[in-house]
């Protein structure tokens, strides 16, 4: 025991610099954690570009070099791989001399290094729990790389081997982890897996184990390095293979998840796609991309589900082999958290109140996100074919909440389960391309990878969308997500254990509402954090029905006008004048290049043609040879192209084509404007029946219901349940029989869907208030109305899609024909009155002026 | 007597190279015996087999009374090693390092150390990686010597020390073991290097021990022997085994007698050479005798 100290002390004088840089770094390390040096400018724009903290970045680099280096030198001075140790005929017992070894590792390079995050954790009133369990974590995380280090340094046998093995490994590695991103199932996240712990405790095991037994038989380099190349290829191979071995507790389901084993995973027809997304072989096989968008039935309004595929089959009825691109490629779910976004909304309407209005940008507001299936290739010859599709799911429940709520005031703090939110400051951006408000956010958060709650994870890019920014107004309700945030980190020590984060939400205010506030004022906001936090996960298992691949097979438009530039009615005219006419008898060819040639020029026009315009007639004389050429021609090409065609299907399809078009109503269901407008109706029903299950376009919706067939209620309800509109309420208000179930369909949307204003220079009125205008409901007139009003009165003319809104809904006295587009007239006469003013007349089906 | 170490049939290859290749070998207590052989003869791959720095693959050896395999703390604390490779803290003092040492030597000596200190010249304060060599290898010297050892090994103590520090090295060396009557076993491919120190000699030759016996017995057995002849001939067949390297030159045959009795000397002279003058026989140094050897062996470089 005394030459265990007396070793430990000549360890310590022989070290003494390097403990010196050490114990700087470790101080330097606290200092910046705890803001004594360069504390990150949050008002600077430095933040918004993404610049990186100088002394940070070289604190984190050179600490970890130290922390490897020392151990190295400490095994260095006494290397087993030497035969001619000085100690090695010293009466110096090898319990004395690695247990001195041992003893400063953990005295002088664990210890303080865990204690160090510990007075910074503690002093930032974390939970003494978290902290214990977060220092228990980085010696999980410390002894691996401990014992590689020093396991590695002693294979060798002086500074010059070790360093030049050293380069040699760092290249072999760097070859190797390039070659390892091409080798399915290799990632190292520790977000959902063992693996990389376990990875890292067997090539520190084998290489303690390869160093024992190189002292022990004296191998040559060759020796030594081929095994630590096997060493790698075995540690490599276990990290590939499925084995935990700590419990992660991810997908154990969370007592309210199991609770909920009732759900079931309901995916309609019409809600399973498949895209043709290229041809890839020149035997002309289709790449088919599958994905469905499952239903939950019963899913809380705070609640989002992700999906993801473990696994897919797609089986012919011919049994012939596809080709599964994807196979056992799972994506790893918590790193796309952002797609399943949504439900924050109706949790920040919830915790406001109703009349707060949420103005959001360029926000996405459904609680899943349809999940993909995989790539299948497929061959041409299995298109007509039936297939059915079955696939292994996982779904991954999260739930919105408000975590805090802050006053815009610097210093202002509090703590959560998690850690810390600290205000550090508010700034009013002005000029530089646009206006916006930035608050610095501090984040003193447990990162821990065993805990198995993804909200304790380090906070990382694609983790920290966990996190929604609000700025809320309480004088005006006037409540803004962010729309983009900046993140920092300061983590001294690698990403597994205590991060401090900075925050960077900004909250444009280049709208037509104004700032929110100026300098002076911003302290009369709240921020409010919302975090969505890991319930559980299901597994679920679905098997599609069986459908034919052609009938899934999508064209898209050819996208002409893609400029958004109309093309004059004289060249429309000259350049149509110029086409060869194709001759009734023509080649199914010829006319196939003319309509695509018309189709195109026609979407150029981008305008719908008179219907006297001779070229509806020109194209009817085609359609009775040539009938699925036009019908192949509409689902690929644009509204006027589609609008043509109809026409002239309409105009020139013989009475015995009705089987036919009645038939290609699935592929293309315009043909249904056809149908009604020759009366084939009757004859069409079952068709038109049919088309409910994979959903029914608009098209096709007026004819279904012009047989106001009460069998088909609940499935036209359910259509319009799934994506409430306006243009489907205009037509199932028409049924006098749907109509009380209509209205608790529209106040159930109305009551359950925050008002989202979704705005980017123009103001788009929520899908809920359209509804809930047409459906009658004061208070949505009364919510339109307010919105127009918060409107700079300038900017009220430009805001069109607002003012038709209120237009098609208001009974406007002294409307004519010619003012009826005039905004500037329109936003006058809205500006002179008030939502109070109105009275929703039931019989005229919009808001009259009360009678004064 | 009861030899310090003992050597018995000791095997050491090294993947296709035989190192070592059945040796025996006694070094009794109180002799200082020098290991003498060729570079790559085996010398050193003995010392570290007998120092438990390498295993032996087959054999045994005994030092102290005890296995090898089984030196352990106990053990070194009796044991002085000096080598040419071995590693010293070169970060140390010559102070800090007689410090860092001592508290492992129950029997250290510090009035003794601070004897050989001065006796070496050694400077306190400098540390060990500005040394010489030489003063490297009497810093390691009095770093086992100051517990009074009861064996102290030496593996080429001497190579690439100039002839004023190895003088001095031997003459302090000399001066130790005859007060201290430590055991020593030196090894070097050099005889000049030990033949002041010796009085047992070891000679090993690819693997193989070709000699073990005393300088004393040794320079009495051996003569080097000159006859003149009357009348110039040729080396007659049947000379005795033990003339080495007998030759010829006019009418002068030299040789040297490596089994010396001077009348069975004189009548075998008389008998091979009748028409000669009587022999004359001159007394040889170690060095010579190892020349003559080394031309019998073909032992290059001794």
């Amino acid at each position: 025991m005394n030459l265990l100290w007396h070793q430990f002390r000549c360890d310590l004088r022989a070290n003494r610099l390097a403990l010196m840089a050490w114990s700087v770094m470790l101080f330097l390390g606290l200092g910046l954690n705890l803001g004594w040096i360069e504390a990150p400018d949050h008002h600077a724009k430095t933040l918004l570009e993404g610049d990186s903290n100088f002394w940070a970045t070289a604190v984190l680099v050179v600490g970890w070099l130290l922390f490897l280096l020392i151990p190295a030198l400490l095994v260095l001075a006494n290397s087993p791989a030497k035969t001619d140790s000085f100690l090695d005929t010293r009466p110096m017992s090898k319990r004395d001399l690695y247990g001195a070894k041992v003893l400063f590792i953990v005295l002088l390079i664990v210890l303080p290094m865990v204690l160090q995050e510990m007075v910074y954790l503690r002093g930032s009133g974390l939970a003494a729990g978290w902290v214990v369990h977060g220092m228990l974590e980085r010696v999980m995380w410390i002894l691996p790389w401990l014992g590689l280090s020093m396991g590695f340094t002693a294979l060798w046998r002086n500074g010059r081997e070790w360093t030049a093995a050293l380069v040699t490994a760092l290249a072999g590695v760097a070859v190797f982890s390039t070659v390892a991103n091409f080798i399915p199932n290799s990632g190292m996240g520790m977000g959902s897996s063992s693996r990389p712990v376990m990875f890292l405790y067997v090539t520190a095991g084998l290489v303690l184990m390869l160093a024992a037994l190189n002292h022990r038989f004296r191998w040559s380099v060759v020796k030594r390095a081929v095994g630590l190349v096997l060493i790698l290829v075995v540690s490599t191979v276990l990290l590939m293979l499925p084995v935990e071995v700590l419990p992660v507790k991810r997908h154990a389901p969370d007592p309210m998840i199991a609770a909920r084993t009732e759900f079931p995973l309901k995916v309609r027809p019409r809600d399973f796609y498949l895209f043709c997304t290229y041809v890839t072989n020149s035997d002309g096989d289709i790449s088919l991309q599958a994905s469905i968008n499952p239903q939950l039935d019963k899913l809380p309004r705070d609640w989002v589900i992700d999906w993801s595929c473990r696994d897919s089959e797609l089986v012919p009825d011919s049994g012939h082999p596809v080709l599964f691109h994807e196979r056992g490629r799972e994506f790893n779910i918590f790193q796309w958290q952002y797609q399943v976004d949504g439900a924050e909304a109706g949790v920040l309407s919830k915790f406001l109140g109703p009349e707060a209005l949420i103005f959001i940008q360029n926000g996405m507001f459904q609680p899943y996100w349809s999940a993909g299936l995989g790539r299948f290739l497929v061959p041409v010859s299995l298109l007509p074919g039936k297939s059915v599709l079955k696939s292994d799911l996982t779904g991954n429940i999260f739930r919105w909440e408000v975590a805090v709520s802050l006053p815009v005031v610097a210093g202002k703090s509090t703590t959560d389960a998690y850690g810390r939110w600290a205000i550090l400051g508010a700034t009013n951006l002005n000029g530089e391309g646009w206006r916006c408000i930035q608050v610095a956010v501090e984040r003193d958060q447990v990162a821990l990878s065993t805990s198995g709650d993804p909200a304790m994870e380090s906070l990382s890019p694609p983790t920290c969308c966990q996190f929604k920014f609000v700025l809320y107004d309480e004088n005006s309700r006037r409540a803004q997500f962010s729309e983009q945030q900046t993140f920092v980190n300061f983590n001294i020590g690698g990403e597994t254990s205590f991060p401090r984060n900075f925050l960077v939400p900004v909250f444009n205010t280049s709208t037509i509402y104004g700032a929110l506030a100026d300098n002076r004022t911003l302290g009369r906001l709240k921020l409010i954090v919302l975090q969505k936090k890991y319930l559980g996960t299901i597994h679920r298992h679905w098997e599609s029905p069986a459908f034919t691949l052609a009938d899934y097979l999508n064209t898209s438009s050819s996208g002409n006008n893609m400029k958004n530039e109309q093309m004059s009615p004289l060249e429309f005219n000259q350049r149509l004048g110029a086409l060869p006419v194709p001759l009734p008898g023509s080649s199914r060819l010829e006319v196939g290049i003319y309509l695509n040639d018309v189709l195109r020029l026609v979407e150029a026009r981008a305008e719908r043609l008179p219907d006297n315009h001779a070229l509806i007639g020109q194209l009817a004389v085609l359609v009775p040879k040539h009938l699925e050429v036009f019908v192949a021609g509409l689902p690929a090409t644009s509204f006027f192209g589609q609008d043509v065609l109809h026409r002239a299907i309409v105009q020139g399809a013989l009475e015995s084509q009705r089987g036919e078009i009645i038939a290609a109503l699935p592929k293309a269901q315009e043909l249904a404007r056809v149908i009604a407008k020759r009366g084939w109706l009757e004859e069409a029903r079952p068709t038109l029946n049919s088309l409910f299950d994979r959903g029914v376009s608009g098209a096709a919706l007026p004819a279904n219901a012009w047989f106001d067939d009460p069998a088909t209620y609940p499935k036209m309800l359910e259509q319009f349940q799934a994506y409430p509109n306006t243009y489907e309420y205009d037509i199932l208000h028409l049924l006098p029989g749907l109509a009380t179930n209509l209205d608790q369909a529209v106040r159930d949307f109305y009551d359950q869907w925050p008002k989202v204003i979704d705005e980017n220079g123009q103001v788009r009125v929520p899908q809920a208030l359209s509804v809930g205008l047409r459906h009658g409901l004061p208070e949505a007139l009364t919510e339109t109305y307010r919105m127009f009003e918060l409107v700079s009165a300038p900017k009220r003319r430009d805001q069109g899609q607002l003012i038709n809104t209120l237009r098609d809904n208001l009974e406007i006295p002294g409307m004519t024909r010619k003012n009826r587009a005039d905004y500037g007239w329109l936003a006058t006469w809205l500006a002179a009155h008030r939502a109070k003013d109105f009275q929703y007349d039931a019989a005229r089906g919009r808001f009259v002026l009360k009678p004064t | 007597m009861t030899p310090v170490i003992e050597i018995q049939n000791l095997k050491k290859t090294f993947r296709k190279t035989v190192a070592i290749d059945g040796l025996n070998l006694q070094v009794p207590a109180g002799s200082v015996t020098a290991f003498l052989g060729p570079n790559g003869a085996g010398k050193t791959t003995t010392i570290k087999c007998l120092l438990n720095l390498h295993s032996p693959d087959a054999g045994t050896i005994t030092v102290l009374g005890q296995d090898s395999r089984k030196l352990g703390p106990a053990a070194f604390q009796k044991i002085a090693y000096v080598s040419e490779n071995q590693e010293l803290p070169g970060w140390m003092t010559v102070q800090q390092f007689f410090d860092y040492c001592r508290p492992m030597y129950p029997d250290w000596d510090k009035a003794f150390a601070a004897k050989l200190a001065k006796q070496f010249d050694l400077p306190p304060n400098t540390k060990l990686k500005s040394l010489s060599r030489g003063m490297k290898m009497k810093a390691s010297l009095l770093s086992s010597l100051a517990y009074r050892p009861r064996l102290v090994v030496l593996d080429e103590p001497f190579s690439g020390l100039d002839p004023l520090v190895r003088d001095e090295f031997i003459r302090g060396l000399l001066e130790l073991t005859e007060e201290e009557g430590w055991s020593v076993f030196v090894s070097s491919h050099d005889i000049e290097e030990v033949e002041r120190l010796a009085d047992r000699v070891a000679i090993i030759h690819q693997g193989r021990l070709q000699l073990e016996e005393s300088s004393q017995t040794l320079q009495a057995r051996f003569r080097s022997v000159e006859v003149a002849l009357t009348t110039e001939m040729t080396l007659p067949s049947g000379m005795p085994s033990a003339w080495l390297n007998a030759e010829i030159s006019g009418r002068m045959v030299r040789f040297t007698d490596s089994a010396y009795v001077e009348h069975r000397l004189a009548g075998e002279v008389a008998r091979l050479f009748p028409n000669s003058a009587p022999p004359h026989a001159g007394p040889m140094t170690l060095r010579e005798i190892f020349v003559a050897l080394a031309r019998t062996y073909r032992l290059n470089g001794l």
